[in-house]
């Protein structure tokens, strides 16, 4: 169990995102109090037993929001990977296929391009762009948090597109793809069946450290009031909102988020190190040096 | 022009590679060529084991490929039974590229490290056809034909020596019912005690099954051993081909020569390199030396004309 | 510090008991199980074995460059009168490069890829001696000039991605020497090399060690390349040393099995046809349990003795062989 995460590190990493996970799907049985509910008479309370993290300056319990706000970070970061890693690869191995031609030429240029800004820059200057409203795209009427998460996952696509064609083309030049051509298996079958499987791991791995990154983007877009909008609480907008009041002495509306977001981020980070180290083949052959 | 009888052939083999530099020479210019291959022909027989001996970079690998369709020659024909094997469409060209096989050089790559044996066999005999029950019985027929304990089937590569992957590679390449086998280095990462096991097993199934075998190997010593017919490669041509008696015994191209007394010999050799002096036919050798292509840049012709 | 057996003359580089341990899992299992070797100065040591037969490690462990999964787990490396084993860092940084010298089998690895090779070997020279800026370019010229590098002003501005693999392993040997140093350790440094590259790279280093009298542990799996340059040779098998003795006494009159069949199955420009001689079986396992002599299962000489028990060391003055059958 703890071998498979490549070491403690990556173990403590797993448990904390595992809890954080855990958290933000059963948050409606977890939190103690209604995240949304206005009561003044409780304003501004300092952390006790009956509110852990204090409550805010509309008398809202912070644990309690700091658990539902695990479900828009995690949210907009989960689907954001997950649209990154299925359109990412999918790019890659056509890239792969289609090697040697002007379209892997252009593919891979324009990927290039859009990886030299920054995915943060990329994501504060596109949901400036598409507004903060809830929008109609198509049939869909799509709230700030759906288009900040389609938003993050496109630009997810370059980073693990790359990846995926970088590996990609590692596999392809190996004997074993030669000598599955000499068995007259099709380009496109030995995409899928061998040169796939074996180039998901370096994917993997960089698709859990995009995890931290969504949560990072996440609050910082909804800091500056571009994202998840308030009521409804994300840890970024909570940052945003107990900003004021750090001067005035209330703490906590600002810590407690803020230390979800950095256990989060680092837990993620200590997962993917450890996934990485659980992957690199030298573990698998260690007497290799040996000889 | 096609004689009868006639088993495997290359005719005038030429494969040439365009040295790409940067985007503004490629436009002013012609970009330079380098022939890899440079007008190979050969006649091998059926049922024989034809060694090539050569050095890295003499273009004994890209003839191999060629001879498996891995890549197409620039120019130059390749006829197998008389048919020229550029031509071949459709099921014949199937049954050309199961008939043709070949056995890589173990670097570790030769074998797909996330696959057990058992489905490398087994992946083998469903590309001809072949499932079920009879796909089990044959792999225990083919681990036994390479000498392998059937409990190996259930391991991955890494879990295997050099020796018995390369025993998993012969396997591989047997499951296509081949009757050429091109064989590229096969024994040059193993240890010499292992590397006679290897030989040994591809005269047996050379002598047993009646298999073509094409041997292409970096050591002189090994090729003679086992082959009826050397030919001795140098930038692109070959340069020298006859028995193994009379290439090691009778050498008529200075190349050969060479490549003979540079091959250590024990105590016969001590210290007789003290002065290495250059003679002058190699100097002359080494002015003609074709210019060496970059990995990377065969590395990218060859997924190119392979896409 | 006393030598516990002298071997005349004294020598520079003396492993006693070297025991090396791998971690395989959660386990430490030794995969250099005690080996004796000593290398006199300006001898040429010969140290030959099949791949997973320890001979790198040990050759690694001179050095304390070993892999993070191996670990020294006993006996003693005394060079120059000095315990290496226990040494601290500061300390073995002082020596490796400037008395120990190595040089690998793929020297690219070894070699700045980004830095000239003749850069290369100015900054090893003037960070290991006290030596001026005009004198150390001479020093590079005469040093290339030695590993039989020709124009060597144009050579040293090259990369070492434009220069052939001999090339680049006579600019390595360059480096390794530039420092004076006592031993130079050579990992298979001509394996990856053609025969006809090898031969030259060979009499180079033959020519440097005779030049400088130099002490050169060779380490390689050719026994015919072993026999052309060095004067002693060990034979390893499964971790340790089963044969030792000079070089012609090797080839002429072996005593292990194991050596014997070794030299049986060395392919060789006779003319003969018919089976290559083979060693049958593997090498064990370097995690399996040994019982008796681990060559005793692919030993065509092995009674129910030889598979019991630990063979006994047979000693002769200047040959060893650790084998039931070799008394």
């Amino acid at each position: 169990m703890v071998n498979g995460c490549g070491g403690p590190a990556g173990f403590a990493g797993a448990c904390i995102a595992g809890l954080l996970v855990f958290a933000s799907i059963f948050a409606p049985l977890i939190a103690p109090y209604d995240p949304v509910a206005v009561s003044i008479i409780d304003k501004l309370m300092e952390p006790d037993a009956a509110h852990w993290m204090g409550t805010d300056q509309s008398g809202r319990d912070v644990l309690s929001r700091v658990i539902w706000g695990s479900r828009a970070s995690l949210a907009v970061a989960g689907f954001a990977v997950l649209i990154g890693v299925t359109l990412g690869v999918a790019i890659g191995l056509f890239a792969t296929w289609v090697r040697g031609s002007w379209l892997e030429q252009a593919i891979m240029r324009v990927l290039e391009a859009v990886s030299s800004i920054p995915i943060l820059i990329w994501a504060i200057a596109l949901v400036g762009i598409f507004g903060v409203r809830d929008a109609q795209w198509g049939p869909f009427i799509v709230s700030s948090e759906t288009k900040l998460l389609v938003l993050l996952g496109l630009l997810y696509i370059p980073t693990l597109a790359r990846l995926t064609y970088v590996s990609a083309l590692g596999e392809v030049g190996a004997n074993y793809v030669a000598a599955r051509r000499l068995q007259g298996v099709g380009e496109l079958g030995i995409l899928f069946s061998d040169v796939l499987p074996n180039c998901l791991s370096p994917v993997i791995v960089q698709a859990t450290l995009l995890l931290a990154i969504g949560i990072i983007v996440e609050a910082a877009v909804s800091f500056v009031g571009l994202g998840v909008q308030p009521p409804t609480p994300s840890w970024g907008n909570m940052l945003a909102s107990g900003r004021d009041y750090l001067i005035s002495g209330e703490w906590w509306l600002s810590v407690f988020p803020g230390a979800a977001i950095s256990l989060t981020v680092v837990a993620f980070n200590l997962l993917g190190d450890g996934l990485r180290d659980r992957f690199d083949p030298r573990h698998s052959t260690s007497m290799g040096y040996a000889t | 022009m096609i004689q009868p009888g006639h088993f495997f052939e290359l005719h005038d083999v030429r494969k040439e590679y365009v040295l790409r530099r940067g985007l503004l020479q490629r436009l002013t210019r012609r970009a330079p060529k380098v022939a890899a291959v440079d007008g190979v022909s050969l006649s091998i027989e059926r049922g024989t084991i034809f060694g090539l001996v050569g050095e890295s970079g003499c273009g004994k690998s890209t003839l191999a490929q060629i001879m498996v369709r891995l890549i197409e020659p620039t120019a130059g024909k390749v006829l197998y039974r008389g048919a020229d094997v550029a031509r071949l469409r459709g099921e014949e060209e199937r049954a050309y590229r199961h008939a043709v096989q070949m056995v890589f050089q173990d670097s570790g790559s030769s074998l797909n490290p996330r696959k057990r044996i058992r489905r490398v066999l087994a992946e083998a005999l469903s590309a001809r056809g072949v499932g079920g029950a009879a796909a089990r019985s044959e792999i225990a027929t083919l681990m036994r034909q390479v000498g392998l304990d059937t409990a190996l089937l259930h391991r991955f590569p890494h879990e295997l020596s050099g020796g018995q992957r390369q025993r998993v590679g012969i396997a591989r390449a047997l499951a296509m019912k081949p009757e050429v086998l091109v064989a590229d280095e096969p024994v040059s990462a193993l240890d010499v005690s292992l590397q006679g096991q290897i030989i040994n097993l591809l005269c047996d199934l050379n002598r047993e099954l009646g298999l073509t075998i094409v041997l292409i190997s970096h050591d002189l010593a090994v090729v003679a051993r086992a082959c009826t017919q050397i030919g001795v490669m140098n930038a692109g041509k070959i340069v020298e081909r006859g028995t193994p008696q009379q290439v090691l015994f009778s050498p008529v191209d200075p190349f050969t020569r060479q490549l003979l007394a540079s091959v250590p010999r024990g105590l016969a050799g001590r210290h007789r390199r003290l002065e290495p002096d250059i003679s002058p036919a190699e100097k002359a050798l080494r002015s003609v030396r074709q210019p060496r292509l970059p990995a990377d840049e065969i590395g990218r012709q060859r997924s190119a004309s392979i896409a | 510090m006393r030598q516990p057996q002298s071997v005349p003359p004294k020598p520079l580089l003396h492993i006693d008991g070297l025991r090396i341990a791998f971690k395989a899992g959660r386990q430490w299992r030794e995969v250099v199980r005690g080996v004796d070797l000593s290398v006199a100065p300006g001898e040429v040591v010969g140290l030959v074995g099949e791949s997973g037969s320890g001979k790198s490690l040990t050759a690694l462990s001179i050095l304390q460059v070993l892999p993070p999964e191996a670990r020294i787990a006993g006996g003693r490396i005394v060079f120059d009168g000095t315990n290496l084993v226990g040494l601290s860092r500061k300390a073995m940084n002082k020596r490796r490069g400037r008395d120990i010298a190595m040089i690998f089998q793929d020297p690219l690895t070894a070699l700045n890829p980004v830095i000239p090779v003749g850069r290369q070997i100015y900054d090893s020279l003037r960070t290991h001696q006290t030596i001026g800026h005009k004198a150390a370019l001479e020093r590079i010229q005469e040093l290339l000039e030695m590993v039989g590098i020709r124009h060597p002003r144009e050579r040293m501005r090259a990369y070492p991605h434009e220069l052939s693999g001999g090339m680049r392993q006579r600019v390595m040997t360059a480096l390794a020497i530039s420092s004076n140093p006592k031993l130079l350790i050579a990992d298979e440094p001509t394996t990856a090399l053609d025969v006809t590259v090898q031969a030259r790279v060979i009499g180079m280093l033959d020519r440097v060690r005779r030049d400088l009298g130099i002490a050169v542990l060779f380490i390689s799996h050719n026994l015919e390349l072993i026999a052309e340059i060095c004067d002693r040779v060990s034979v390893m098998y499964a971790g340790k040393v089963v044969e030792s003795s000079a070089v012609e006494t090797v080839f002429e009159t072996p005593r292990h099995p194991y050596t014997r069949q070794l030299l049986r199955c060395i392919p060789r420009l006779d003319g003969a046809s018919g089976p290559m001689p083979t060693i049958p079986g593997l090498p064990p396992r370097f995690d399996s349990e040994l019982v008796g002599c681990p060559f005793a299962p692919r030993c065509d000489e092995a009674s129910d003795r030889c598979r019991a028990a630990e063979p006994p060391a047979w000693r002769e003055p200047g040959h060893l062989a650790v084998c039931w059958e070799a008394a």
